[in-house]
């Protein structure tokens, strides 16, 4: 089914939304959330309260990209979810691992002053990203938007796990030295 | 701000660019290719070398020239020269670059990959960058054939024995190397160690292998190229997974018929696992990126 079908089913507030959704973009989405928490349970009732947050969200919104909306829902429910219970002995090491690397480009401070530039600072990462090649682009967005593992992303490029690790670690730091230039002291 | 706020920033990065890396970009090639690479300029350079002593009239020994030898022309050394392909869609090159001519002119010449550059510096991807990396001189393009190591003359890029018996290798959540062999016996992983001067033995693992590397690549080739062909609709992605010694097979919904067609690859059998996963099916993607 066409995503401009499936949302114009839940504008129509038609159960048959959710159906849609889930046989389109369940396994995208559990996939998501099983990287952060690294539970399939968990992972499933992520996925679920992401249905009900999109069915709450539209019909006010319209997505332009329906893959990307029902992602960001369910990485922002699976990451709270994670921070709730600190997952990390359930082999929650991934997510663990991914966030320990970007403490590289962080102070570690709980600085209020900072959220008050958040959405400044949301467009100057979107503008770093874009001006990365396509490939590190990809490298950057699997390990730290979707937290695929090194091996994982390394098996997708075709390269090995020490070029891929490699990569990371000097787009972290082109990134921390980017926000600093612009003033953003993180 | 801690690294907790910064992944929820992360969080917010354009759909497009989350989307966009929803399906894999496969880098061209892998080590291997720079030794068929290597083996090829090898033989460039013989024939070069050969054709100046003949065509200069240099002796190359005491005995009278021979003007009526024919010295090989470099067309005849084992390379071929001719248009280049159009390109292939971004992302679905095979990993190893053996089956793409693309693929080995971009692993030999390097890519962006490995050079620092300022993050804000436009990089072409995609064709477009393939194309240019392609041009041998103004309005020329090259193409180089990649030739099994046995055919190649001058015995470059020789398999060395380990490569039989190579499964593959990975880091552990210990930092420890891990290495996969078929045969996992002392003699191996002696020569692993001779091989690999950085490897320490303290902090190396063997492991007994299923599946060579080499098999598990020329798999994942397969593979990806019926995705390529439209073959596999379903497949949202195809990885080599060498710390399970597997291939990875996403598809975007269960079917048993698609999952049966991928198995077949399998010559061996039990190399490839399938999974529902991230991403979506090829088609779509390709018509997006077309």
């Amino acid at each position: 089914m066409d995503d401009n079908d499936i949302i114009r089913l839940y504008w129509d507030r038609n159960d048959m939304a959710i159906q849609a959704t889930s046989e389109k973009y369940g396994c995208y989405c559990r996939a998501i959330a099983r990287n952060i928490l690294c539970s399939d349970e968990d992972a499933e009732e992520c996925v679920n309260d992401a249905y009900l947050n999109a069915w709450n969200a539209m019909p006010e919104h319209w997505p332009e990209q329906l893959a990307a909306f029902l992602g960001k829902i369910t990485r922002n429910l699976a990451f709270n979810r994670y921070r709730h219970s600190r997952a990390l002995k359930r082999g929650g090491g991934e997510t663990a691992l991914a966030l320990d690397e970007l403490a590289d480009c962080v102070s570690g401070d709980n600085d209020i002053e900072q959220e008050i530039h958040r959405r400044e600072l949301v467009k100057a990462v979107n503008l770093f990203v874009r001006g990365l090649s396509e490939q590190k682009r990809y490298i950057f967005v699997r390990r730290y938007w979707y937290a695929d593992s090194v091996s994982e992303i390394a098996g997708d490029m075709g390269m090995r796990q020490g070029s891929v690790s490699k990569t990371l670690e000097r787009i972290r730091k082109q990134l921390k030295a980017y926000l600093t230039e612009r003033g953003y002291e993180l | 701000m801690r690294k907790e706020d910064f992944f929820e920033i992360l969080g917010e990065l354009d759909d497009d660019i989350v989307k966009g890396a929803a399906a894999p970009v496969k880098k061209k090639g892998n080590w291997k290719v720079w030794g068929s690479v290597a083996a090829c300029l090898a033989l460039l350079c013989t024939a070069a070398a050969y054709q100046l002593v003949y065509r200069s009239g240099l002796p190359r020994d005491s005995s009278p020239i021979d003007m009526d030898i024919q010295p090989p022309l470099i067309g005849d050394a084992g390379v071929t020269v001719s248009p280049g392909p159009d390109g292939d869609p971004a992302g679905y090159s095979p990993a190893s670059g053996f089956e793409s001519k693309n693929g080995a002119i971009t692993e030999a010449l390097g890519t962006q990959e490995v050079a620092e550059t300022d993050p804000m510096e436009t990089e072409t991807p995609g064709r477009a960058g393939q194309e240019n990396l392609m041009q041998g001189g103004p309005g020329q393009e090259i193409t180089v054939e990649d030739r099994p190591a046995q055919e190649n003359p001058v015995g470059a890029g020789s398999v060395s024995p380990l490569d039989k018996v190579w499964g593959g290798s990975y880091t552990d959540e210990n930092g420890c190397m891990v290495v996969w062999l078929t045969e996992n016996t002392p003699e191996n992983q002696r020569r692993v160690f001779e091989e690999n001067p950085g490897l320490k033995e303290a902090s190396t693992i063997f492991r007994t292998a299923d599946f060579s590397l080499v098999y598990l690549t020329e798999l994942l080739e397969d593979i990806s190229r019926a995705m390529k062909n439209k073959e596999l609709t379903l497949v949202s992605s195809a990885a080599l997974r060498e710390d399970i010694n597997r291939v990875e097979v996403t598809m975007t919904t269960d079917d048993a018929e698609m999952a049966a067609r991928i198995k077949a690859f399998d010559t061996v059998g039990g190399a490839v696992i399938i999974q529902c996963g991230a991403g979506e099916a090829v088609d779509v993607v390709v018509e997006k990126k077309l």
